[in-house]
């Protein structure tokens, strides 16, 4: 069977479910009575299971299937959860996961059978369960489903006899009992929860066409496989089988909840024989529901209906869209600027339009990067089993809190910010918190706590990594990095805080004393500081001895455009990004005075360093302009975390919209430069990174 | 015997001098635009172009090859070239864009490995074309240095 075209979805969902699993699975682990949660567990097992069935990975579905076995016990209140169990799930999981994995690469599950594991499971399985309460636990489980069956079903689930057909079904219905064959109608009834309904359905019938013709379905066989129909379909097939022998070929598929057949004779047909079949149709309608009860030993509860507006898009797509965006958001400023040059400025009409125009990009673009955005606790929900492996490995008691799971960020962005927060976490749990012992002994809370939350703020996300453990002492960093001579003793005695701590962002800078297997090989933080500044923002660590760091990682909400200030610089125009410029001053010469060589301002009482744009950017002198010798200077005045410096600029063109383009691997890129953008002329102007200014 | 095999090349000019560059390697070739200055980059790159929404870097082939710089002509022509099929294009400043003419490749001499100077880097061979001998430029191993050169800078 050729179940490629599932394949893609299978594995969406199979990383959902395993996620629902470990999500869940942890908090078994804190409240083993929580009932909600055993059969939220069990549903995602089950799901897993049929899935992996379905899609013919047999391991996977064994693994699956004990998992599943477990849980049956565990919700049937067989069974208690013990610390061990959990840690044998775990394995399961992550059995579960490499199968995945392999699937991901080469469509084929691998040949590992975690044997290991399936002991375990079922030597918990006997330990836990007795053997009597086992027996009498399936039976009485499964005279509960016959009950809660007989009560939900509706007075004739034989919903094909209502079926209407077309003519020459009839006819070959007619030849069918002609040549002494019989024909069979069906109503086939697929679990609620099933996820692949198309490909349930399509399983269903393969199994009924090895003995026999299916004539006719209801839906057709397209809106089956396309799962545009309930839970239930009919069939109609020409078989030298009982309908009872089809009943159980339909039902060995699993997540088949019922099957109703009977024989189907056309109405012309004689009365008598009508009759005796629909005496036939009710005694099976029994048969149909001691085979569920056989098959499914619990009833399970229906499943929430789930109002899923969504469609999944490939992110490839996304990026074409978002280009096309760009280059209109080139071409308006195209307009724009042809207008400003032209008669056309003073045409009010024109000038409504560009500005209707101007709006409507600005929306589109807004509404291009809503779609790309993800909630960040795809990312997030990976740590909190994160935190328990690493509670176990270090043997420190500790708690991660999260908020702001919800907060948005660019998918580009998320697919790469978990490594670099993996490694803060990991960080924290380390080298942050002390051992249990040392934070009793201190009078904390013997249970280290980390703190991770996200936030937008302004044009930013910020994400906070916080533990409340001892603290960075900014004395040993000093003296290690002497030792390490990366600063000199000198050097050391001026730093400030601050300075010192910038220092462990260095490459290959670790305080650890030892080297240990979760963190302190000396590649942390730098490799953090590396990945954030890539996707262009920008990371802090803030501190006090005793009490706990926090690093503070600020991302911008937007990659491709961004809002600028255009300044021109000598003969040259330049882009600043808005969002790190504070305000633009006037600032006379008589302001500016000189400490340690280097300018400053002294502004509402801040003291500025001020850079000259022109000669770092080695512009050359600006034509004569109408003042020899300006009195003022034009300040920019821009913002980099908590340090703030003043850019001077010879003339400022205003805001505009920017789309952000490589300026490519050839040319040496100096730091100064993020990028190049082309203005409404087709000029290109460039992008001055902040960043590296400060 | 077998056909032989022939590739056609664009003959330009610098200084006078006849350069060949294969054809395969050539997306398009401009007329002289304004370029944006990018401060720190190698002296030899001119800046940045806008090229129908791309921003393309651009490099002065007679600073490239150690020659000195010359006043734009009406003539200047930027050539935009493709060291890689995928890869990001690239253009370079050229006094004169002459004619395509085919070469053997039993017409090119290939320099000796001797020759260990910038200049030897840059060719990959010296055809005859008449009376006159072509400078065959080798764009791979030019654009493989650039790289080189940007990654560690």
């Amino acid at each position: 069977m050729d179940v490629s075209q599932y394949l893609e979805i299978f594995i969406d969902e199979t990383k959902e479910h395993l996620q629902s699993l470990n999500e869940h699975i942890l908090i078994l682990e804190k409240e083993p009575e929580n009932e909600n949660t055993i059969n939220e567990i069990f549903r995602a097992a089950h799901s897993l299971k049929g899935m992996a069935g379905t899609m013919g990975y047999k391991r996977m579905q064994r693994l699956t299937h004990d998992m599943e076995n477990v849980f049956s016990e565990v919700r049937a209140g067989n069974m208690k959860v013990t610390p061990d169990l959990v840690d044998v799930l775990f394995r399961g999981l992550d059995a579960l996961e490499a199968y995945l994995a392999n699937i991901l690469e080469s469509a084929d599950e691998g040949t590992e059978d975690n044997e290991d594991i399936i002991n375990d499971l079922n030597n918990i399985l006997k330990a836990g369960v007795g053997g009597g309460i086992e027996e009498a636990a399936p039976a009485a489980a499964a005279n509960a489903a016959n009950t809660a069956a007989a009560k939900t079903e509706p007075a004739d689930k034989c919903k094909f006899k209502y079926l209407k057909l077309e003519e020459h079904e009839k006819n070959a219905i007619a030849k069918a009992y002609e040549i002494g064959l019989k024909v069979v109608g069906l109503t086939i009834y697929i679990q609620e929860y099933c996820v692949l309904k198309g490909a349930r359905a399509f399983l269903v019938n393969r199994a009924l066409e090895e003995h026999g013709e299916i004539i006719k379905l209801d839906p057709s066989a397209q809106d089956l496989e396309d799962e545009k129909y309930d839970f239930d379909y009919s069939a109609f097939i020409i078989t030298k089988e009982t309908p009872e022998a089809l009943i159980k070929y339909a039902m060995n598929v699993s997540e088949v909840k019922d099957v109703v057949a009977d024989y189907y004779q056309l109405s012309e047909e004689d009365k008598v024989s009508a009759a005796s079949a629909s005496n036939t149709g009710k005694g099976q309608k029994a048969k149909g529901n001691e085979v569920k009860a056989g098959k499914v030993p619990a009833a399970k509860p229906a499943a929430k209906p789930v109002v899923n507006r969504s469609v999944r898009v490939d992110i490839d797509k996304l990026d074409v869209l978002m280009n096309l965006v760009s280059e209109l958001i080139i071409a308006k400023n195209g307009l724009i600027s042809a207008s400003s040059e032209s008669e056309l400025m003073l045409d009010s009409t024109y000038h409504e339009q560009i500005e209707y125009l101007e709006r409507i990009t600005t929306n589109l673009h807004e509404s291009v990067m809503k779609t790309r955005m993800v909630p960040i606790e795809s990312v997030l929900n990976r740590f909190p089993r994160m935190i328990r492996d690493l509670n176990k490995k270090l043997n420190k008691n500790m708690e991660l809190y999260m908020t702001g799971e919800d907060t948005e960020l660019d998918r580009t962005v998320i697919d790469e910010i978990g490594d670099p927060l993996m490694h803060l976490l990991r960080n924290a749990a380390d080298h942050g918190l002390e051992s249990n012992e040392e934070r009793e002994r201190l009078g904390k809370n013997p249970v280290g706590s980390i703190f991770l939350d996200a936030y937008q703020e302004g044009n930013n996300v910020v994400i906070e990594v916080r533990d409340d453990g001892g603290g960075i002492n900014v004395e040993k960093v000093k003296s290690k990095a002497v030792q390490m001579g990366s600063i000199t003793q000198e050097q050391a005695g001026r730093m400030t805080d601050k300075d010192v701590i910038d220092l462990l962002f260095q490459p290959s800078f670790s305080t650890s004393d030892k080297v240990s297997e979760i963190s302190g090989r000396g590649v942390g933080l730098d490799v953090v500081k590396t990945k954030v500044e890539a996707l262009g923002g920008e990371i802090e660590a803030k501190t006090k001895l005793g009490e706990g760091t926090d690093f503070i990682i600020r991302l911008p909400l937007t990659l491709a455009i961004i809002q600028s200030l255009m300044v021109v610089v000598g003969t040259e125009k330049y882009a600043l990004p808005l969002g790190s410029i504070q305000t633009v001053e006037d600032i006379p010469l008589s302001d500016i005075k000189q400490v340690q060589g280097k300018k400053v301002i002294n502004l509402r009482g801040n003291i500025i360093p001020i850079i000259y744009l022109n000669q770092i950017l080695d512009c050359e002198k600006q034509e004569e302009t109408s003042e020899e010798n300006p009195e003022e200077l034009l300040v920019t005045i821009v913002k980099k975390g908590e340090r703030f410096a003043g850019l001077v600029v010879d003339r400022l063109l205003g805001q505009q919209e920017i789309v952000i383009k490589s300026i490519g691997k050839y040319i040496k890129c100096p730091k100064l430069i993020s990028g190049a953008t082309i203005l409404g002329n087709g000029e290109v102007a460039l992008i001055l990174d902040i960043n590296s200014l400060v | 015997m077998a056909v032989e095999e022939a590739k056609q090349y664009i003959i330009i000019k610098l200084g006078g001098e006849p350069y060949g560059i294969e054809i395969k390697y050539i997306e398009s070739i401009i007329i002289m635009q304004r370029i944006t200055r990018v401060p720190k980059a190698q002296s030899y790159f001119k800046g940045v172009i806008n090229l129908r929404g791309e921003v393309i870097p651009v490099m002065s082939l007679r600073l490239k090859l150690g020659l000195t710089e010359a006043e734009n002509t009406s003539s200047t022509r930027i050539i935009i070239l493709k060291p890689e099929e995928q890869g990001a294009p690239v253009g370079i400043i050229v006094d004169e864009v002459k004619e395509v003419i085919t070469l053997a490749n039993s017409e090119i001499d290939k320099l000796g490995y001797d020759n260990r100077s910038d200049k030897a880097t840059y060719s990959s061979g010296i055809g005859k074309y008449g009376d006159e001998l072509i400078n065959i430029l080798n764009i791979t191993s030019m654009a493989d240095q650039e790289r080189q050169s940007s990654k560690n800078a």
